[in-house]
């Protein structure tokens, strides 16, 4: 009887062996382990047999069993295995084929992508946005900012006019003007837009973007002018970035300045783009002039400020590495879709 | 202005090298534009001199600044040689008719001059590196003075005068003929100017007359030396050196200088410059007659400085001693009135001066604003999260999701390329455009899109969706608005290229998709509705298809309240001759002010069902003209409360149906919150919904 065990394990081992279908592999189980299964029989016998030979006995049979299944068992997970990757193999995509993006995104314009990060930064400095019309009256272009008509400045300013009294805002000073007469300080906002000026070459455009900063507060200081464009302009160019705060002329400020930068082609030994000087002008700021605060009925003993602008086409330019500005509203996408 | 090096050191000695001073003057306010390498080891240097400096308007003027600033020291210089005084009472009174316009005036009448002689060569040769002179000796001197010292002079040939000189206002209808000119122009009638007694013979300041000129038969002169002030006023009208001179468009050296204003105090030192230089080479010259009008006030400028705000004010510790220092080596007086209190007496020659934080600049400028240390001032505004640049922001990311480019187009747009855009608004004309393209403001931002889609189509890239956020500008009834908007335009192929989809090319479905998914994701479960109604006005058949395009209206279920948001759809056949455009193009622009003035960008979450849902699908038979809309108006209307979703799978025209019918296929689905659906109980409610829809429409269901 024994004999025979070893024979069915044999039987089995040689059958699943071979077997490499999972509806046969079935049948072999069914076969030896099923409800009339030949090994279900033997165990069936158990029950007929002396005590002493049922333990014996009924010990080998269920080692056979458990060996049978575990046999059948594994040959089973090898099966499969076998078949998952012949399905596999019958489903393979070739990977190098373009992936299905619908239409490749879009992308901001540089111009916009650089206006927001300056705007971020200086959200996050505290500065809020403020904004206005494009079209301005000259009083709050000119007049309030201490520009009068006859004013030497007024020759800087390549104006649009649109009537008698109303121009195309030259910078985005205004919105400073309409802040201060609508809000009392503490004020410190940032004036971001559109600005036009007559002027079109590789490095002018008739329309461009400004940022403005305004901070009126008791006990403010030129310092803090530095300390917050020192912040600005190292978070936007990087930390090794060298700057110089150069005195200059606005009307609308005093002590006026503006700001170079080592120019980020040379970085400082001199070129065509910086004139050979090493530095490049990035923006004009200042203390707000007080007759500017008492233009706008805010008194120039009680509270001081500063004001800053930058134009962002510029920074972008220099960022970038763009030769012609004008390439910004050709708005061709060869040129976009580089950014 | 341009200054050679060798001139500049006839006054001052430099402290430094010459790089090293250049840097300084420049950080110092007054900017170098460039140098040049002159001959002999010279130097041109070009000064960007700031309106307000006047003072700097010279050889002197900087020399001056340098000394100022501690960059070099005065030549121990030999005073010019007095040649004439005015002070005696041999001066006859010469007329003026503006005092506040021109304070000073002093007038030589200078005999036995020929002006053939030729220019000394010192003054020639400096007047030739700043492309100047070879005129006469006369007029080259005149210049080189000027240059020397800041103070223009004019020479007129005494003999073409007609009697004395009077200073006035010109009157409208006077002409003149400027120097070098051979067309009169017409003065204005807040001009000032320099006449004798029957015409104009200068424009005060600005330029001299061609009848008056000195020439080679010159004998006599008349010298003017004259204080013209930058502006002031006649008969209540603002007269301004500066204005007069960009309206006859002669920008002069002198008009620059007399704009930016005159050291008072130099004139008579100016005239006996002139004379010494003249009479070296004229030895016959004789001064035959002096003229003078002086009205100047000249009580100096007193300023009272408190060092302690001067160093609140720039954020900075410097000392008092430094600041005393400073402002006398500009050439400020200076009275202590206590430890740290100053009254400072500006000198006649920085007009630019007149209050504490003028002081404050001189200061600082001479301090260096590089040493002047970064520190941060206390932030006090509370941040502000605006809900419109939320949504903007959610716009543009959106729409580069989608694939679409952003673009910024001029403000400016061509007269034709606007018409066909302004509705029934009338156009924003800049009156002084830099170009005929940019004649006026845009009052859609579409011809710009348009502009560039035909741009990159001439440039072989036929797939193009661009969007762009911005103003436009319109005028109704003398009222201009500014109005914010963003608009996309879509041509060519509806997705990239691609090795297994049918290569389609947009059209109607993609616009209104687009516009339909950027305001759903704007506003998430709310409570709008959008409505795309066909255009039947006729002032929008220039611009759009009129039967493919639509306007766009948003419902607010809540509220009641409907805004029109603009149109949507493919462009007119016309439109596209006009641009050039050979393709067809979609595009939409949207109020996007209108828009965001909905507001409502909460999500309502709902809970979510633990039941099954359950679809029906039905193909109908309509009619072909019934919008597919008015069905499904019509289904909502039957008001089923589990009906949750309709939607359209498939629109079908066949010659079994007929040609004036097409079929719709819906997907109908229930989904209850509270149980699972019963199939009779949908059943029953499908059978309403198309009993409702024979009723109304006709609608049988296909078989």
């Amino acid at each position: 009887m024994t004999e025979d065990l070893s024979k069915i394990l044999q039987e089995i081992k040689t059958k699943t062996s071979s077997c490499n279908d999972l509806k046969i592999l079935q049948d072999i189980k069914v076969h030896y382990l099923g409800k009339n299964g030949k090994i279900t029989g033997l165990l069936k016998q158990v029950g007929n047999l002396t005590p002493e030979e049922k333990k014996s006995f009924g010990q080998q049979v269920n080692n056979l069993k458990q060996s049978a299944t575990t046999i059948i068992d594994e040959r089973k997970l090898y099966i499969e295995k076998a078949n998952l990757d012949e399905i596999y193999a019958s489903e393979a995509v070739d990977v190098t084929l373009p992936g299905r993006k619908l239409r490749a995104s879009g992308k901001s314009h540089p111009i916009n992508v650089a206006l927001c990060e300056m705007v971020e930064i200086f959200r996050l400095m505290g500065f809020n946005p403020h904004y206005g019309p494009d079209i301005e009256s000259e009083d709050y272009n000119f007049t309030k900012l201490n520009i009068p008509a006859e004013h030497p400045a007024r020759a800087m300013h390549d104006t649009f006019f649109i009537d008698d009294n109303d121009v195309l805002r030259t910078h985005t000073s205004p919105v400073q003007i309409r802040t201060m007469l609508n809000n009392k300080p503490p004020i410190q906002i940032i004036a971001p837009g559109k600005v036009y000026r007559k002027d079109a070459d590789v490095t002018h455009t008739p329309m461009f973007h400004q940022i403005e900063g305004l901070l009126i507060d008791k006990k403010v200081s030129f310092a803090n002018l530095k300390g917050v464009l020192n912040q600005f302009l190292r978070t936007y160019f990087g930390k090794e970035l060298k700057s110089r705060f150069r005195s200059s002329y606005f009307p609308f400020t005093e002590p006026s300045a503006e700001v170079d930068i080592t120019c980020v082609k040379c970085d400082g030994k001199g070129c065509r783009i910086c004139k050979n000087t090493g530095w490049l002008e990035v923006l004009g700021c200042g203390m707000v002039h007080p007759q500017v605060l008492k233009n706008c009925g805010i008194d120039p003993n009680e509270y001081q400020g500063f004001a800053f602008g930058l134009g962002v086409e510029r920074f972008a330019m220099l960022k970038y590495e763009i030769a012609d500005l004008r390439w910004f509203y050709e708005n061709d996408i060869r040129f976009l879709r580089q950014f | 202005m341009l200054v050679q090096l060798s001139w500049l050191k006839e006054f001052v000695d430099l402290n430094n090298n010459i790089d090293a001073i250049l840097d300084k003057i420049t950080v110092s306010g007054i900017e170098i534009e460039g140098t040049t390498k002159l001959a002999n080891d010279d130097l041109l240097i070009e000064f960007a001199v700031p309106p307000n400096r006047g003072d700097c308007m010279s050889i002197k003027g900087i020399a001056r600044e340098l000394v100022g600033l501690g960059l070099a020291t005065y030549k121990p210089h030999s005073n010019v040689q007095k040649y004439v005084d005015f002070s005696g009472n041999d001066t006859k009174s010469i007329k003026v008719q503006t005092p506040d316009l021109c304070p000073l005036y002093l007038g030589l009448l200078i005999k036995g001059i020929d002006s053939n002689t030729p220019t000394p060569s010192f003054v020639k040769n400096r007047l030739s590196s700043l492309g100047m002179g070879g005129v006469n000796c006369v007029v080259d001197i005149a210049n080189y003075v000027m240059f020397e010292f800041g103070q223009p002079l004019h020479a007129f040939d005494a003999d073409k005068l007609d009697g004395e000189i009077v200073v006035r206002a010109a009157n409208a209808k006077e002409k003149f003929l400027a120097l070098g000119e051979n067309e009169e122009i017409k003065l204005g009638a807040n001009f000032l100017v320099i006449a004798d007694a029957s015409k104009v013979q200068a424009v005060a300041g600005v330029v001299g007359g061609q009848l008056s000129c000195v020439d080679s038969n010159t004998k006599n002169i008349f010298l003017e030396a004259a204080l013209f002030e930058p502006s002031g006023y006649i008969n209540n009208e603002l007269s301004a050196i500066g204005l007069t001179a960009r309206k006859i468009n002669k920008l002069t050296d002198a008009a620059q200088r007399f704009s930016k204003s005159i050291d008072p105090f130099l004139i008579e030192t100016v005239v006996n410059r002139f004379i010494e230089i003249l009479s070296s080479i004229q030895p016959n010259l004789k001064i035959s007659q002096k003229f003078k009008y002086n009205g100047l006030d000249i009580t100096p400028c007193k300023i009272a400085l408190n060092n302690n705000k001067a160093r609140e004010y720039i954020g900075c510790n410097i000392e008092d001693n430094f600041i005393k220092t400073t402002l006398l080596n500009l050439g400020f007086k200076i009275e202590e009135k206590s430890i740290g209190e100053l009254n400072c007496i500006v000198p006649s020659f920085r007009k630019d001066v007149t209050n504490e934080f003028d002081l404050y600049e001189e200061v600082a400028r001479c301090y260096g604003l590089d040493n002047i240390p970064y520190t941060l001032p206390a932030m006090k505004s509370e941040p502000i999260l605006s809900k419109v640049s939320v949504i903007d922001h959610k716009l543009r990311s959106y729409f580069q999701s989608k694939g679409l480019q952003e673009v910024i187009n001029y403000s400016f747009i061509a007269e034709n390329h606007n018409k066909p855009f302004l509705g029934n608004s009338s156009p924003i004309v800049v009156a002084n455009p830099i170009s005929n393209d940019m004649s006026q403001m845009r009052s859609s931002l579409l011809p710009g899109l348009l502009k560039n889609l035909s741009l990159n189509i001439n440039n072989y890239n036929e797939d193009i969706a661009l969007y762009e956020f911005g103003k436009s500008y319109n005028r109704l009834n003398d009222n201009t608005s500014e109005n914010h908007k963003f608009a996309i335009a879509l041509t060519g192929l509806r997705f990239d290229l691609s090795w297994d989809r049918n290569n389609d090319k947009f059209d109607f479905f993609d616009i209104k998709g687009l516009i339909e998914g950027a305001i759903e994701y704007i506003y998430p479960s709310s409570t709008y509705i959008l409505k795309f109604e066909v255009m039947n006005e006729d002032m929008y058949k220039d611009v759009w298809h009129p039967t493919r395009s639509a306007k766009l209206l948003m419902f607010d279920n809540s509220t009641g309240k409907q805004e029109f948001l603009g149109i949507i759809g493919q462009l007119s056949k016309s439109i596209g001759k006009e641009f050039d455009l050979k393709k067809v193009v979609y595009a939409a622009e949207i109020d996007f002010q209108k828009l965001t003035n909905f507001r409502n960008d909460k999500a309502v979450i709902n809970p979510l069902s633990k039941f099954p849902p359950s679809d029906r699908d039905i193909a109908l038979v309509v009619r072909k003209e019934i919008q597919s809309q008015s069905i499904i108006d019509t289904i909502r209307r039957c008001n089923i409360l589990n009906l949750k979703n309709i939607k359209i799978f498939d629109i079908y025209r066949g010659k079994e149906l007929g040609d004036e019918n097409l079929s719709i296929a819906l997907r109908l689905t229930w989904h209850s919150d509270t149980e699972t659906l019963h199939d009779k109980d949908i059943k029953d409610e499908l059978n309403l919904i198309l009993e409702r829809l024979k009723t109304e429409w006709g609608a049988t269901l296909r078989d």
